[in-house]
């Protein structure tokens, strides 16, 4: 660590050859190996790495707040030039209240759900010494300063009242109550929407601009990173093993695992056809590990024999851009896992045959009588052989619904019409031949969740081979031996429970059972959000290696915009239930878009940095079972105002109409128009 | 913590190692529970009281010394010497032989009755529990019913309303009152259960309602309701101790610790205390044995 520029400024926090460890049977298992950082006063410093890497233990080092089994083995944690590991409980617990705070990652669970949030709030201030009118006068100030908008009325409610991204807000605003010289966040906006992470990072940019707070940032996103932060640090098995400035990491990494990251991601620009992704062959040593050489080199493929004996030494390159490895210069150049491209042109025109699936007039309304709320309304979709569509919104925009309606597991509303290959599909499963049941599969987001751990990976495929093609139980194992071998899970596993596989093998299996009834259309809900970026990549080769030898079509459900890019061919926008647009992915992400795609897609983090023109939806989703009137965006729509038809837009509910060839749009402003105005705010920023 | 197998071998990189170790992580954990529970003192002395017990059920007269029948008038109510451990009751009858024989109505009964309940009680749960709405509401409210009578006073009202004294009406008694309570139980594991995708992965298969209820969700609520079940037998035990000590149920020269209880008390003003306290701590320490079984497993098992 050299302090090459800023000598006399002490800096907020600093670790100093900070060690970890975790007690587990009676072993020290290290976690963090000779960690050294600092955050300098009113900086924004974050922590990147995937799961399982420490980034959270460092969080909670830096607050003194480790798990029980956990201690700090070495070095020092300097707050303020002061270090915490010799001060007592008590001055910590001080220093805790007054002087840095954290927010987690779930925000519903960080908060008291039998309290009202208003009290919640007021005790951050009545634990500093405030009356009791005092402390709630405070926290109002507190939950204005966080830009909610009925604050009167939000301190009334109890935290499970609130949507996610209001509740964060509350913790923020928690969090900031006392002015703290620190602030650590720990994954504020995993599992917020793309719309509401966007808010919340404006707002954390902003109160940071106001109070100067040095800011701790933890994020396996590196898009988030590259909006929030200055400097960046990457952590890979309890080593930082490359520090630099944001621009620095993200433009020229210099360690051959933010290489090997940063390939790993879809990106703008990238699809499917074109680019493979690259993977990161191995995985995460085990926790506790004891490593003598660098901590990459079982994965690293410039790895020599002086990395697996020797501990590469921390190397200083331009502007305090260092890197622990000791072939810094050649990492730029890491050969690939994965060939490049592999190109047969897979974008189909759409088949001209007729569709493999039609989509008409599909309703789905849940609830009777006078309490009824509509879900889905009139969806008019379809999908050619071999296709993929995108299906992108914001939570309770109907996306779930819509797979559970095509799958037989939701039944539509009468005079839906939903069809394959031209035929009528029957409502349930129940009304589907075992051939329709196959056809229409799904993978669905927590490999956890979807398989049986009480049955083993070779059961749970070969069951639905026997259920779904009429095998026996011989034929069916055989089979789902084949498949899962097919999917590249190790023969040796097939006889395992789910629990010994990690999330990337989980997840193969759940694609292995989608497959096992030659199914036509698999439906990917989320598919990779439950998994690490490099396993990500992984599995997003292995979807598309599927549909290039099974000519399978993909209804593919995500909040990751750049996934969606990435691998679709269509994209559907969905909002409170209706199409909002529809065509050609480049189309549909290049613009001009709909409003409200052109907000979705520019509150997308970017990792390479380029300007966004930054269109925010206002206030809340509002509730689906009592939508706005005429265009249900137009409470919340960036291009009502001024466009000049806002009586039409707060009336006249638009229609569905194709714009250009290909390119469906539900909007009463004009093609013509809408490009003017996006392009005019690109041109501004 | 918890090595896993992972993505190693798919990306071709050296893995043979790391999957050596996932394997033999895994073995470990299929026998973490059991090594979890031999290490467990409360698991341990349990087992022994309990499978002492048991033996007793099965092969009492085997055990027992002496014939818990035979009467010796002149040596009656004695406190325990040499040629009886436990002393003599009021007919002069070996308290200790009596103890070991009287085991196995207790235990068969309670065995028998908290089966019942499980079975009935589990598929019932399942059923509410997976159907939820108007099945649910019907089976839990049915349930309601009858756990708001207190078990003993609603075992009086059968026992004595019906003629014979068989141990069936026991049973029967103690498996209409556990039932609900089994369902309860299993119904709140069931229904955090199926809401889980592969419920919905099984009926993606075309799998039919009873498939998915006893292959797919009860191997997943098994460990809670193996807790309920020695929760479920250590009452039984002391119902039956209960009732039998009132007087219902089983015949009076039958040798049941409850009955004993019930006939020598009136004996502990200073005529004899064994015949009364060797029943009852028997009673207790079968309670016992099985309580500090169900701690041992809820803890195993809920861990």
């Amino acid at each position: 660590m050299t302090s090459s520029d800023a000598v006399s400024v002490t800096p907020t926090l600093q670790f100093d050859h900070v060690e970890v460890a975790y007690t587990v049977r009676g072993i020290d298992r290290p976690v963090l190996r000779d960690v050294s950082f600092s955050v300098m006063p009113g900086e924004a410093y974050g922590l990147v790495g995937e799961s399982g890497c420490g980034k959270s233990t460092a969080a909670y080092a830096a607050l003194r707040y480790l798990p029980r089994n956990g201690k700090i083995t070495g070095g020092q944690i300097n707050f303020e030039g002061s270090d915490l590991v010799s001060q007592s409980d008590e001055a910590i617990r001080l220093l805790r209240s007054k002087a840095m705070s954290m927010v987690y990652q779930s925000p519903i669970a960080a908060l008291n759900p039998s309290l009202r949030v208003g009290g919640q709030i007021a005790e951050v201030f009545t634990i500093g010494g405030a009356g009791k009118a005092e402390a709630h006068e405070r926290a109002v100030a507190a939950l204005n300063k966080v830009q909610i908008a009925d604050v009167g009325k939000v301190m009334q409610r109890y935290p499970h009242e609130l949507s996610g991204g209001m509740a964060q807000r509350v913790v923020i605003a928690m969090a900031l109550a006392t002015n703290p010289r620190l602030l650590i966040l720990d994954e504020p906006t995993t599992g917020l929407d793309a719309t509401v992470e966007a808010e919340v990072l404006d707002l954390v940019r902003t109160l940071r601009a106001d109070s100067g707070t040095s800011v701790l940032f933890i994020s396996h996103n590196l898009g988030v990173i590259r909006s929030m932060c200055d400097r960046v640090g990457v952590l890979y098995a309890g080593q930082l093993v490359e520090e630099g400035n944001t621009a620095q990491i993200l433009n020229d990494p210099r360690h051959p695992y933010t290489v090997g990251l940063l390939r790993c991601i879809p990106r703008a620009g990238l699809r499917k056809d074109l680019h493979r992704l690259d993977t990161i062959p191995g995985s995460l040593p085990p926790l506790g590990t004891v490593i003598t050489g660098c901590v990459y080199a079982d994965r690293c493929s410039i790895a020599t024999e002086q990395c697996r004996t020797e501990q590469p030494p921390v190397v200083q390159l331009v502007n305090g851009h260092s890197s622990r490895c000791f072939h810094p210069d050649l990492a730029p150049d890491l050969p690939r896992n994965t060939e490049v491209t592999t190109v047969e042109v897979v974008t189909r025109a759409p088949d001209t045959e007729g569709d493999l699936v039609t989509l008409a007039a599909v309703s789905k309304t849940f609830g009777k009588d006078s309490s009824t709320v509509r879900v889905l309304t009139d969806i008019a979709l379809s999908l050619g052989a071999g296709e993929t569509l995108g299906l992108v919104g914001e939570s309770g925009s109907g996306k779930t619904t819509l797979a559970k309606v095509l799958l037989g597991l939701t039944p539509p509303d009468g005079g839906s019409i939903v069809q394959l290959d031209g035929k009528a599909l029957g409502a349930t499963i129940a009304g589907r031949s075992a051939a329709d049941v196959g056809a229409v599969q799904i993978v669905f987001q927590n490999p956890d969740s979807a398989l049986n751990r009480r049955h083993a990976v070779r059961r749970i495929v070969g069951r639905a081979v026997v259920k779904l093609g009429g095998a026996t139980k011989e034929q069916g194992n055989a089979k789902a031996d084949s498949l899962l071998s097919e999917m590249r899970v190790d023969a040796r596993l097939h006889a395992a429970k789910p629990v010994m596989l990690s999330g990337g093998l989980k997840q193969r299996v759940a694609i292995a059972r989608a497959f096992a009834g030659n199914p036509r259309l698999v439906v990917c809900d989320e598919p990779t959000s439950a998994l690490d970026v490099s396993v990500q990549a992984a599995i997003l080769n292995l979807l598309v290696d599927l549909q290039r030898t099974e000519n399978v079509s993909y209804l593919f459900i995500s909040h990751d915009l750049g996934v969606v890019r990435y691998l679709s061919d269509r994209i559907a926008v969905l909002y409170l239930g209706r199409i909002m647009e529809l065509g050609p992915a480049e189309t549909v992400f290049s613009g001009p878009h709909h409003p409200y795609t052109e907000a979705l897609v520019s509150s997308l983090p970017s990792i390479d940095g380029e300007a966004t023109n930054r269109v925010r939806l206002l206030g809340e989703v509002p509730s689906v079972a009592n939508p706005p009137s005429g265009c249900v965006l137009h409470t919340r729509c960036p291009r009502r105002d001024g466009s000049g038809v806002e009586e039409l837009c707060d009336t006249v509910e638009p229609d569905l109409v194709e714009v250009e060839p290909g390119h469906l749009m539900r909007c009463h402003l004009s093609l013509e128009q809408l490009r003017r105005l996006q392009v005019a705010v690109d041109v501004l920023m | 913590m918890t090595s896993v197998v992972n993505d190693a071998q798919v990306n071709g990189a050296p893995a043979s190692d790391g999957r050596m170790r996932a394997e033999q992580e895994a073995k470990s954990r299929r026998n973490e529970r059991i090594r979890f529970l031999l290490k467990k003192p409360s698991f341990i002395i349990g087992s022994i009281i309990s499978l002492f017990w048991l033996a007793c059920a099965f092969f009492g007269e085997a055990i027992a010394p002496q014939d818990p029948f035979v009467q010796d008038p002149i040596n009656k109510l004695k406190e325990p010497y040499g040629a009886h451990w436990f002393g003599t009751d009021n007919l002069g009858r070996d308290v200790f032989s009596r103890v070991i024989v009287g085991a196995r109505l207790i235990v068969l009964v309670a065995l028998a009755a908290t089966i019942i309940s499980a079975v009935l009680g589990t598929i019932l749960g399942l059923v509410a529990g997976y159907y939820k709405g108007k099945v649910d509401e019907v089976i839990m409210r049915t349930a309601d019913v009858f756990m708001s009578v207190p078990t003993i006073v609603l075992a009086l009202l059968i026992t004595s309303s019906v003629s014979s004294k068989s141990m069936w009406v026991v049973i029967l008694i103690i498996a209409l009152v556990f039932t609900p309570i089994v369902a309860r139980t299993a119904r709140a594991s069931v229904l955090g259960e199926a809401e889980l995708d592969y419920v919905a992965a099984a009926t993606l298969r075309t799998e039919k309602t009873p498939h998915i209820l006893f292959k797919e969700v009860l191997p997943n609520v098994l460990p809670s309701l193996l807790v309920e079940f020695t929760v479920r037998l250590g009452y039984a035990i002391f119902a039956i101790a209960t009732l039998s000590f009132l007087g219902t149920g089983v015949s009076p020269e039958s040798p049941d610790w409850g009955t004993q209880v019930a006939t020598h008390r009136g004996f502990l003003n200073g005529l004899n205390v064994s015949a009364t306290l060797f029943p009852a701590l028997a009673i207790a320490s079968l309670s016992i044995g099985v309580n500090l079984l169900q701690d041992a497993l809820s803890e195993a098992f809920e861990r």
